[in-house]
């Protein structure tokens, strides 16, 4: 019985030399000899049950001498490829030769019964292994097929599939297990379970064999070498013993023999073969050998299952990609382009929600667009103030404890324990966030592994349980880690991005660059253009008028009316240019932003439209005080001008008006003003010859006329068409409400001020 | 007779112009040149204009092809032997940067050059009142710049 494990022990079991622990298992004997001289060094106290005779007789002996003829030359030529049948002492032993301290290690193993004459050649199992694994499909069943396979060839109850996570803590991710043993999967330990020389020692040495946890521990003669006075290195020895602490973790789970093979994945450990046997088992080298086989395979196949699975997020993070880069009908911002892939933007790191703060989602006011399990778009925004100062390291912040680095999330662990932030945008605070709860809250396990099979006193820490409680408590307020895979996503993503942030820009600017030489040229057209088109115009109206004063009374009454023709047709076109000239400037237009009194604007419009008013016996109709609203008040007073002008103009019926009015805030709106939100709606109403409403649009494009060029005073149709540009200017809206003889009203709303 | 200078390069204001003066009648003669390179010929006496009259007043359309008015005003405004001559620019241009571009080069004053007719007409009897009858204009011929 072994002593029991105090916590002091359990500290220092990082540190522990397990190679260096001088004993191996009584299963075998192990024999060290000289490479030249064939003397036998060291050899295992327990010697003389197979070899006949004991240290003291045999050291320095020859092994020649002591070994039937001819065994070390079979052993040599086969202990390449694996183990070699021997017969020693009447006892079919399999030999495994191995080189350590400069010595040449040779081990025997007598054979279990069941394996003696079944001479089960390792590539025979290794057959049986590997058929059901190219029948598999998906790494899960892939998993559940090895751990089948593998319990079907060594028999033991429980076989297990470890696979180590980036931070090394390991979860049992398969298995397979005898009717009524307990189940571990889903299991999670913490990283110290297997310390870091063992994990080193997996990756050297992929197979071990504990064939019973009780068995007493083989002593080598000498126990120290002469060379280097300390005990053989026993790292590639499959006999050698190990560290009293794991014997006890294994006595407290109930085991009586314990077998791992190593799953390597490109030279690193991925996960173990974990098998465990309620009682002592040993498992024949060959049979070991046939496991070793099988889990290299499966590591080959897990390897290209995973390029595979790797190969199928890099397609969907391709398609993703390219859902970003490839915006339908070059509309879509970068922002809006994500916002459309959200789905399989979780999928790209494996959030249990994400976070967007870019284009019209950043900034103080907005709110951050989120997705799946996050925190308050208010926690969210302070979160990006707080990353918006940091330094981050090629842009990626990642942490699976992000209370620690951030504290007003530390109680948020239920959705933010985990943090991966990319910027995006070196300039503005513009990023993607993903985020993960904690992984207590994500994992749970089935298993009831407290129930000692064989109750004794043994250290409570070393459970199932207590190791899942541990790495349980470890990871409190922590979420999965993020992978190499997850931050390499993210920063694929962050490169498409600035990718398509950069397309974006340089759309945006070449579009400026058209808009400026398109504002240059309607520049070019205010300045020069319509000056050299005016010109002849003057020219003719100046020759007309000359005409007129020296040649008028010999003109007669037809000359002079084909001059007056004459001269309006070049005022029109004249009248036409200015126009043209004044809607080309309105875009480039800064408005100048006040209070202003629309009772003052409208007074003076009457004023100046006085006597045209009067001539036209038109009245004005005020129903109450127009408010007090922020505009530029000389393109206002523009439009009202405008508007008031066509409102007398296309009249015929008496008693011909015009009403100038509002609605205020919370009054009943007209139907055709439903849609408006701005607080003001202000309207000009006539009862008037009317619009058909396929013109109701129409009206409002430059040089639009509904009536001959001489009727109704003649406009030259630019009129509304400025209006509506000077309106929306200020973010506002111009429309007719109108029928063919019942009038027209024409509605207006002003935004709330300068647009940033 | 020291003469009115007239800058224009269209035809018609240009003769528009002169119809009106005669019929004021102008107490000084007016003298047209159609472009700003005539206009500095003029001034300085060069090409044809070897016997040119300095004029008492310049008036001077801006939007002229190849030289325009801006440039001969900045090159007048900046001889001292020219720069007492009164300028008034008479452009059909409103532009800001046009306006207060030519004062800042030393413009005399700004008139816009309104629609043809009866404006025509008014604008030149209000220069005509102001240059000619309420202002005093240079008598002296231009300082010799002091050795």
């Amino acid at each position: 019985m072994s002593p029991s494990v105090s916590d002091a022990d359990l500290s220092v079991c990082d540190r522990e030399p397990i190679h260096l622990l001088g004993g191996i298992q009584p299963r075998g004997v192990l024999i060290a000899f000289g490479k030249d001289t064939d003397a036998i060094r060291v050899v295992s106290a327990n010697a003389a049950a197979l070899l006949g005779a004991g240290p003291d007789a045999l050291l320095g002996k020859p092994l020649a001498g002591v070994l039937p003829h001819g065994l070390l030359a079979r052993v040599e030529a086969g202990a390449g490829p694996g183990p070699v049948t021997v017969e020693v002492s009447g006892q079919r032993c399999s030999a495994l030769l191995h080189d350590s301290d400069g010595l040449r290690v040779l081990e025997l193993e007598p054979l279990p019964d069941e394996d003696v004459g079944a001479e089960e050649s390792a590539l025979g199992a290794v057959q049986r292994l590997v058929s059901p694994l190219a029948r598999a499909k998906g790494t899960a069943a892939l998993l559940q097929e090895a751990a089948d396979a593998v319990r079907e060839v060594i028999g033991y109850d429980r076989v297990m599939v470890y696979r180590f996570h980036a931070d090394f803590h390991g979860e049992v991710v398969a298995e397979s297990v005898r009717e009524g043993v307990d189940s571990f999967l889903g299991l999670h330990f913490p990283a110290s379970d297997i310390p870091v020389q063992a994990r080193a020692l997996y990756t050297r040495h992929p197979v071990r064999l504990i064939a019973d946890v009780d068995a007493k521990v083989v002593g080598l003669v000498p126990p120290l070498l002469p060379g280097t006075q300390r005990p053989l290195d026993l790292s590639g020895a499959a006999l050698r013993s190990v560290s009293e602490v794991h014997l006890e973790y294994l006595r407290n789970m109930g085991v009586g023999a314990s077998f791992s093979v190593s799953l390597l994945k490109d030279g690193q450990l991925w996960g173990l073969m974990a098998c465990h046997h309620l009682t002592p088992r040993k498992v024949s080298a060959a049979r070991r050998q046939a496991c070793e086989v099988l889990a290299r395979l499966l590591s080959l196949q897990l390897a290209a299952e995973e390029r595979g699975l790797e190969a199928a997020a890099q397609a969907r993070r391709a398609s993703l990609l390219n859902a970003l880069v490839m915006p339908k009908l070059g509309e879509r911002t970068p922002a809006r382009a994500l916002e459309a892939q959200a789905p399989l933007l979780m999928e790209l790191t494996g959030a249990h929600g994400v976070a967007l703060v870019l284009g019209a989602s950043a900034g103080p006011e907005s709110s951050p667009l989120l997705l799946g399990t996050t925190p308050s778009a208010e926690e969210v925004r302070a979160l990006v103030a707080w990353l918006s100062e940091r330094e981050l390291p090629d842009d990626v912040l990642h942490v699976d404890r992000l209370g620690d680095v951030y504290p007003p999330l530390a109680s948020r662990a239920d959705v933010a324990a985990g943090l991966l932030a990319v910027r995006l945008d070196p300039s503005v605070p513009h990023f993607a966030l993903w985020f993960r709860p904690e992984v207590a809250r994500t994992v749970s396990w089935a298993g009831n592994p407290n129930k000692p099979v064989r109750p004794e006193p043994g250290h409570e820490r070393l459970r199932p349980r207590a190791s899942f409680d541990v790495w349980r408590e470890e990871r409190r307020g922590a979420s999965m880690p993020w992978s190499m895979q997850d931050l390499e996503a993210a920063r694929a993503l962050k490169g498409a991005l600035v990718g398509v942030v950069l397309r974006h820009a340089e759309e945006l600017a070449r579009l400026s660059r058209e808009l400026a030489r398109s504002n240059a040229e309607l520049d070019a057209f205010g300045g020069t253009v319509a000056h050299d088109l005016k010109e002849p115009l003057r020219g003719i109206l100046q020759y007309s008028s000359f005409l007129q004063e020296d040649f008028g009374p010999v003109l007669g009454e037809d000359g002079r009316a084909q001059l007056e023709s004459l001269t309006w047709l070049a005022r029109r076109t004249h009248g036409l240019l200015d126009d043209l000239f004044e809607y080309s400037r309105l875009g480039r237009l800064d408005l100048s932003w006040e209070e202003t009194d629309q009772q003052a604007l409208v007074d003076d419009v009457l004023k100046t439209l006085g006597a045209r008013l009067e001539e036209g016996r038109v009245e004005v109709r005020l129903p109450r005080r127009l408010p007090t609203v922020a505009c530029d008040a000389v393109r206002i007073r523009q439009v009202w001008a405008n508007l008031i002008t066509n409102a007398a103009k296309y009249q015929t019926a008496e008693p011909r008006w015009v009403e100038v009015g509002f609605v205020g805030p919370g009054e009943t709106r007209p139907q055709a003003a439903r849609h408006a939100s701005a607080p003001y709606l202000f309207y000009v109403r006539d009862p008037g010859i009317g619009i058909a409403p396929q013109f109701h649009e129409a009206i409002f494009e430059l040089f639009r006329r509904l009536h001959p060029a001489q009727a109704y005073g003649g406009g030259t149709g630019a009129g509304l068409a400025i209006a509506r540009r000077l309106v929306s200017l200020h973010g506002g809206a111009l429309w007719v409400d109108s029928a063919p003889g019942k009038g027209s009203t024409f509605y207006f709303t002003l935004g709330e001020g300068p647009r940033s | 007779m020291t003469p009115l200078l007239l800058v224009e390069d269209s035809d018609p204001d240009a003769e528009a112009l002169m119809r009106i003066a005669k019929r004021m009648p102008l107490p000084v003669p007016v003298v047209r040149v159609r472009d700003g390179e005539n206009a500095l010929d003029y001034l300085y006496q060069r090409g044809g204009y070897a016997d040119a009259e300095r004029p008492v007043l310049i008036l001077l359309d801006l939007h002229m092809p190849g030289i325009g008015g801006r440039e001969v005003l900045a090159t007048l405004k900046a001889d001292p032997a020219l720069r007492s001559i009164p300028v008034i620019i008479f452009s059909s241009s409103v532009e800001v940067e046009d306006v207060d571009g030519a004062y800042a080069d030393g413009a005399n004053s700004y008139l816009f050059k309104p629609e043809v007719g009866p404006q025509l007409q008014a604008t030149a009897e209000a220069l005509h009142a102001f240059w000619f009858k309420a202002a005093r204009l240079p008598v002296s011929q231009a300082q010799e710049p002091e050795a």
